[in-house]
């Protein structure tokens, strides 16, 4: 026999509340290696730094946990095309750091090239695909008439061969569209422009490097140089961390992220104590640096090693994870509103939503200093279904220099 | 010039996340009491002023006068008043959707009905909140 009585003479529905989403994931960091001999690529979670020695020879990963993080996911590969592989660990982390194991080709990428008489031909794009690209120069036409073709990757250009020049060359292939679709310039040595040039056999770019491929993950992706152009150049993209090093890698990059990803709340890290020297130990080199939003850690005879600059993108290191934050919570609190309150489609419930959203949301990050302001603004006016909404926040700022001046009188 | 009218809209409290409805809403009133005020010297030299602002520690204030309340919902409001539990006072258009909303506010006086005799005015429960966060919102 059943204990069926409750249940007939008062039979309670449930509408069960949605717990909120987790940004737990956001301080997560997942680490590119190569491997260790024997050594599978792919995942691995380690939480100290005997199991990163049991799968590669990189010793910059310890400053994660020195800098406070109690685990790290290894993602041990060979090269740097990882788009499939963190394809599928979506949510799992918000930030890729990519170690010393690479050089800083393998991250930028290389464009293939090939020097024929004086002429640099070098492909558009950074990678391996250009090194399939082919020129040829075939006497088989009048100098000044010069003709490009193009064939799949293949490019010639008919000339007549000991009498047209390199320049005569370089503007018939700058005027062809499809040429110039595969080569991203042509450039003459300093002072050969009148030069004439001798046929040649189709020859093939060589050279090209694959960049660094992270296609679909919308994190921080953080990598160190030895060149402050190269760090600068990476350091312009959308939340990416270009760090600096004269000679000890991403260890201080390494650790400046352990740092950040362990603490209790979303601090821009300014000045704090570094473990290893950058080489950064004059004020104009650290200006520059600064100037360049590339992240760099300075010498300083009585303070010692500090954390100088710390960005991703140009903006404040602290930014995108405050904003992803915010975006998780948003979506997660509206989530639990609607299914807790079961709302018709109305102005009423657009309104209580939105102050919900406001109160729940914004209103304790402006109050954490997180963001300055912010206004949600929720509209009923589609048919059915969904709702429109906008959302105004200012990008979160940090504050690492003042520059005063003093007047003596 | 739009407004509010209050035969288009609905009104309420947010207590713990729940919405509550009020059935019979006589008014809404809000009352702000900051000011921004000119002065200037006693000596009249300047027609400009200098501008101060009064009433900043005074909270604003919430009347809502109903007709008759529920048991359940009196039970609500006055949990709320003991407790001092913070909730959102709301009015909506219905038409516009514009609001006007109180956040974090608490009741400043025990809901009760004061007056019993015979007219339909008796009837009124007068609720008074106190909050710094109203704000109005419109919107087309």
């Amino acid at each position: 026999m059943a204990k069926i009585l409750l249940d007939f003479a008062f039979p309670i529905s449930v509408i069960e509340s949605i717990a909120g989403a987790s940004t737990a994931w956001l301080n997560k960091v997942c680490v590119v290696v190569e491997p260790k001999a024997g050594v599978d690529p792919g995942f691995y979670t380690c939480t100290n730094q005997a199991q990163v020695a049991a799968k590669t020879d990189n010793l910059e990963v310890q400053q994660l946990f020195a800098g406070g993080l109690s685990s790290v996911l290894l993602l041990v590969s060979n090269d740097l095309s990882i788009a499939t592989e963190l394809a599928t660990k979506v949510s799992e982390f918000y930030t890729v750091l990519i170690s010393s194991d690479f050089t800083s080709n393998q991250i930028m990428g290389v464009k293939a090239s090939v020097v024929k008489t004086h002429l640099t031909f070098t492909a558009l794009l950074e990678g391996t695909a250009g090194n399939g690209i082919t020129i040829a120069a075939l006497d088989t036409a009048d100098a000044g008439d010069e003709v490009v073709t193009v064939v799949g990757s293949a490019i010639s250009v008919a000339m007549e061969s000991t009498v047209s020049t390199t320049s005569q060359i370089k503007a018939a292939l700058e005027a062809s569209a499809e040429a110039m679709e595969l080569l991203g310039s042509i450039a003459i040595a300093s002072g050969q422009e009148s030069t004439a040039v001798t046929a040649f056999a189709a020859s093939s770019l060589a050279g090209g490097v694959d960049p660094l491929d992270v296609t679909g993950f919308d994190g921080v992706v953080g990598a160190a140089f030895t060149s402050k152009t190269v760090a600068q150049t990476f350091a312009t993209a959308s939340k990416r961390a270009g760090f600096y090093s004269a000679a000890n890698g991403a260890k201080n990059m390494m650790y400046a992220f352990g740092k950040l990803l362990s603490g209790a709340s979303w601090n821009n890290q300014q000045y704090i104590s570094m473990p290893v020297t950058d080489g950064v130990t004059a004020l104009g080199d650290a200006d520059e640096l600064f100037d360049n939003r590339v992240s760099f850690a300075l010498d300083d005879d009585e303070f010692g090693k500090r954390l100088g600059m710390f960005s991703a993108g140009g903006k404040a290191i602290a930014a995108p994870y405050i904003l992803k934050e915010l975006r998780i919570n948003l979506a997660s609190c509206a989530l639990s509103w609607i299914a807790s309150n079961q709302p018709s489609y109305t102005k009423r419930n657009a309104a209580l939503l939105e102050e919900a959203l406001d109160d729940t949301v914004m209103r304790p990050a402006i109050e954490a200093g997180d963001i300055e302001s912010a206004t949600v603004s929720i509209l009923a006016d589609q048919g059915n279904f969904v709702a429109s909404g906008s959302i105004s926040v200012p990008t979160p700022r940090a504050l690492w220099r003042v520059e005063t001046e003093m007047q003596e009188t | 010039m739009d407004a509010f009218k209050i035969y288009q809209s609905d009104f309420g409290i947010t207590v713990g996340g729940v919405n509550y409805e009020f059935d019979h809403v006589l008014s809404f009133n809000v009352e702000d009491p900051r000011r921004k005020k000119l002065t200037r010297g006693a000596n009249k030299k300047d027609n400009v002023g200098l501008t101060f602002e009064e009433g900043i520690r005074d909270a604003s204030t919430v009347t809502v006068a109903l007709l008759g309340v529920s048991p359940e919902l009196f039970e609500v409001l006055c949990t709320a008043f003991e407790e001092e539990t913070r909730c959102g006072v709301w009015g909506i258009d219905r038409g516009t959707g514009s609001a006007k909303m109180a956040s974090n506010a608490i009741l400043s006086r025990k809901p009760q009905q004061l007056n019993i005799d015979d007219s339909a005015d008796s009837m009124t429960v007068e609720l008074l909140f106190e909050s710094y966060d109203v704000k109005e919102k419109r919107k087309a």
